[in-house]
């Protein structure tokens, strides 16, 4: 009987196998073009995106120059972007000495070292920080000798520094010096420490 | 079209319907001769899903009481109680559970009816299997009898429902509030009498029959409901009389045609109808019948099925692939606006920022470079030169006269480190740059105080000068690292007097040693 159906029923089969068939195809053509459409509208979006994203950056770029540029030319005239400038500090130093008559100074600069820090890179994103110790060992008539040589380092120096640490001690004088009248310009030793900066583009 | 073979037990009478509309009705006797016009008629007529009504003296229905058991259960015992009774008739069986028993095992109440000799529809089915005709199923003429006692709106009591389909057969079908129960047709020859004396009898002997099978009792009120002609209203109220137990009501059929619908019927016998209430009945609800005799009906309903679920798969596909086109035309539409926003935008760039290409790649760089120039510009504020300056104003006051410094050691160093706990780090410059406004400054002071040899006078000077430091409102802690006399019991001490010099204890005797923090948000 179940035979009999069967074959009673084969002209439909055939039937639903040619619907499911012509569906199939007729549904996977369609995707197809839909997919093909889609990814033409996802390229065209990601291009879109691209484009936009290259356009606010560029122009975030142009605020940040047109914010910073003025100043950043100021330091690059100051000395502190590219390579430091040692002569201009050793001559400032030296003219100092000559000028505030200071006894006794000796300078020395260590070698330029990159500061290696996460914290700094991400802070501070596309430049390399280098940094030059000083250590100043001076003999001083009076404390003001140091403070005149900072100031003239700070404003006539091509770089920019920071003081690190700083010592500053009367020294010895036996009373017979001291009564002279001609006195001492050895009266204070003052040790100091600078870091001087100087900033490059990263890698360059 | 719609076809009722209505079956009396001897003749089959075909009736056709169209909607719910009587086309006509033919009839068949079992001879040879009628076998073979039912087979020419069936071959020539189209082959709609057939009904077949039975109504035959040999069916017998009976109530039993059978184990409260599941469905699986209940189907062996319902076919052994058959095989019991009618071996022949397995296929023709129909039974329905009414409810159970109020007490005892609560056994459920079975009903079933059962043609006693099918071998009298054999050479039908076997014409109606050689056409290929398609049967929907076979009910029972007084089974389905409830339809016409509910069109008579007669449910309550006990009512007798008096048919005559063919001339030959009266059909008293018993029901009690509504329920079919049982059913007898009996012969009549009218040419020997008239109708109204068979109906007395009859009544009268089905009356007796029921009392004795209980189903009604002997002071019961029985109401006989007689569906005849109008004509033969008046031949049966002469004999049958109403007494307080039996009362007849008489219903003339073609009022009950009227009300049906089925009015264009001009049958002079209730079976037109009930083939018109057997027109509509679903085949899943057919009462009697073997598989085979509806496999013709099954192969129908299996290619309208397939027919149909092909067209489903179309639509569907059909339907799918025009929202997948409208999707794609959309997406296309979208990518197109989308690329023309592109091409806008790019010719927007081209024109106000390409030129800046080369400078804007170091826009970054400047504002690194100027942000943290600002940062050592800012944090230069804390040198040693202005915390001097602080100190000086300090050692100015006049009560500080005896004080002389003879050494100040300044540090930066940042916020958490240490310094009063003696554990010095040098800051790296990179940690020094990278923080902001964590710098603090310390300085230790170191100095004589310029007194007699009074270790007291000098202690007082030197505990002064710290009071003034701490009143300050620059200085954010100052403590004593050396004092001239220190009295303390952690700390030792030694003197030594001789007669050119009262005391002896070194050259530093009124030497002091402060360690001070200063506030480094004030830039002091």
């Amino acid at each position: 009987m179940f035979k009999e159906t069967v074959m009673s029923v084969q002209r439909e089969i055939v039937m639903m196998l040619i619907a499911i068939l012509f569906s199939t195809v007729l549904i996977g053509a369609s995707y197809v073009y839909w997919q093909s459409q889609n990814e033409d509208k996802v390229l065209a979006e990601v291009k879109y995106l691209q484009i936009k994203n290259k356009y606010s950056t560029a122009h975030e770029r142009k605020q940040l120059i047109e914010k910073f540029g003025e100043k950043f030319n100021e330091l690059i005239h100051k000395g502190v972007i590219g390579n430091e400038k040692r002569f201009s500090w050793v001559d400032v130093v030296e003219s100092s000495v000559r000028n505030h008559q200071i006894s006794y100074v000796k300078y020395k600069i260590d070698k330029q070292e990159v500061l290696m820090d996460k914290s700094l890179s991400s802070k501070y994103p596309g430049i390399d920080i280098l940094v030059s110790k000083m250590n100043l060992n001076m003999q001083l008539l009076h404390e003001g000798d140091l403070f005149a040589l900072m100031s003239e380092l700070e404003y006539r120096a091509q770089g920019l520094f920071d003081i690190g640490e700083c010592t500053i001690k009367r020294n010895k004088i036996s009373s017979s010096a001291a009564l002279e009248a001609s006195g001492t310009d050895r009266n204070f030793k003052a040790d100091c420490l600078l870091n001087w900066y100087t900033f490059r583009p990263k890698g360059a | 079209m719609k076809r009722v073979f209505y079956f009396s037990g001897f003749t089959l009478t075909v009736f056709q319907w169209h909607k719910n509309h009587f086309i006509n009705s033919y009839v068949f006797n079992p001879s040879k001769d009628g076998l073979d016009d039912f087979a020419r008629y069936l071959k020539a007529s189209r082959n709609g899903p057939a009904r077949i009504l039975v109504d035959v003296i040999e069916e017998d229905f009976r109530q039993e009481n059978i184990p409260h058991v599941n469905l699986n259960d209940r189907k062996v015992v319902i076919k052994r109680l058959i095989e019991r009774h009618y071996r022949k008739s397995v296929d023709y069986v129909y039974h329905k559970v009414r409810g159970r028993e109020r007490s005892g095992r609560r056994d459920d109440k079975l009903f079933y009816g059962v043609l006693t000799n099918p071998e009298i529809l054999e050479p039908w089915l076997k014409v109606i299997a050689e056409t290929g005709t398609e049967v929907a199923g076979i009910w029972s003429l007084p089974l389905i009898s409830e339809s016409v006692v509910d069109l008579l709106d007669k449910r309550q009591g006990n009512v007798l429902l008096v048919s005559q389909q063919v001339p030959s057969n009266l059909r008293q079908s018993f029901f009690k509030d509504g329920t079919f129960e049982i059913s007898r047709s009996a012969v009549v020859n009218l040419d020997e009498a008239n109708i109204g004396e068979y109906i007395a009898e009859e009544v009268e002997q089905t009356s007796r029959f029921l009392s004795n099978q209980r189903h009604i009792g002997f002071d019961d009120k029985l109401t006989i409901h007689v569906v005849c002609n109008e004509d033969d209203i008046e031949i049966i109220k002469r004999h049958c009389v109403d007494t307080p137990l039996r009362e007849y009501v008489y219903h003339d059929l073609d009022e009950l045609h009227e009300k049906v619908g089925c009015s264009d019927i001009k049958e002079p016998y209730c079976s037109g109808l009930y083939s018109y209430i057997a027109r509509k009945l679903s085949f899943w609800k057919k009462h009697y019948g073997p598989s085979y005799v509806f496999r013709f009906y099954y192969q129908r309903l299996i290619r309208n099925a397939l027919k149909m679920g092909s067209a489903l798969i179309v639509l569907f596909s059909l339907f799918i692939a025009l929202v997948l086109y409208a999707e794609s035309k959309i997406s296309m539409n979208e990518a197109a606006v989308i690329d023309k926003q592109s091409k806008q935008l790019e010719y927007k760039y081209v024109q106000e920022l390409e030129r800046y290409e080369s400078e804007l790649i170091r826009a970054q760089v400047m504002k690194s470079s100027v942000l943290l120039a600002e940062k050592i510009n800012l944090d230069k504020a804390i040198s040693p030169q202005n915390f001097l300056i602080s100190m000086s104003r300090l050692l100015s006051d006049v009560d500080m006269q005896h004080i002389r410094v003879t050494s100040v050691e300044w540090k930066r160093t940042q916020l958490g480190e240490a310094v009063f706990e003696g554990k010095k780090q040098r800051k790296s410059p990179k940690r020094a740059a990278a923080s902001k406004n964590t710098y603090q400054h310390y300085a230790i002071i170191v100095g004589d105080v310029v007194t007699d040899n009074s270790f007291k006078k000098a202690v007082t000077e030197v505990s002064n000068f710290i009071k003034l430091l701490k009143s300050n409102e620059l200085i954010q802690k100052a403590e004593i690292l050396k004092i001239p006399f220190d009295v303390r019991p952690e700390s030792s001490f030694e003197n030594e007097h001789s007669a050119n010099d009262s005391t002896k204890a070194g050259s530093n005797r009124n030497s002091f040693e402060i360690r001070v923090l200063l506030k480094a948000d004030d830039h002091v």
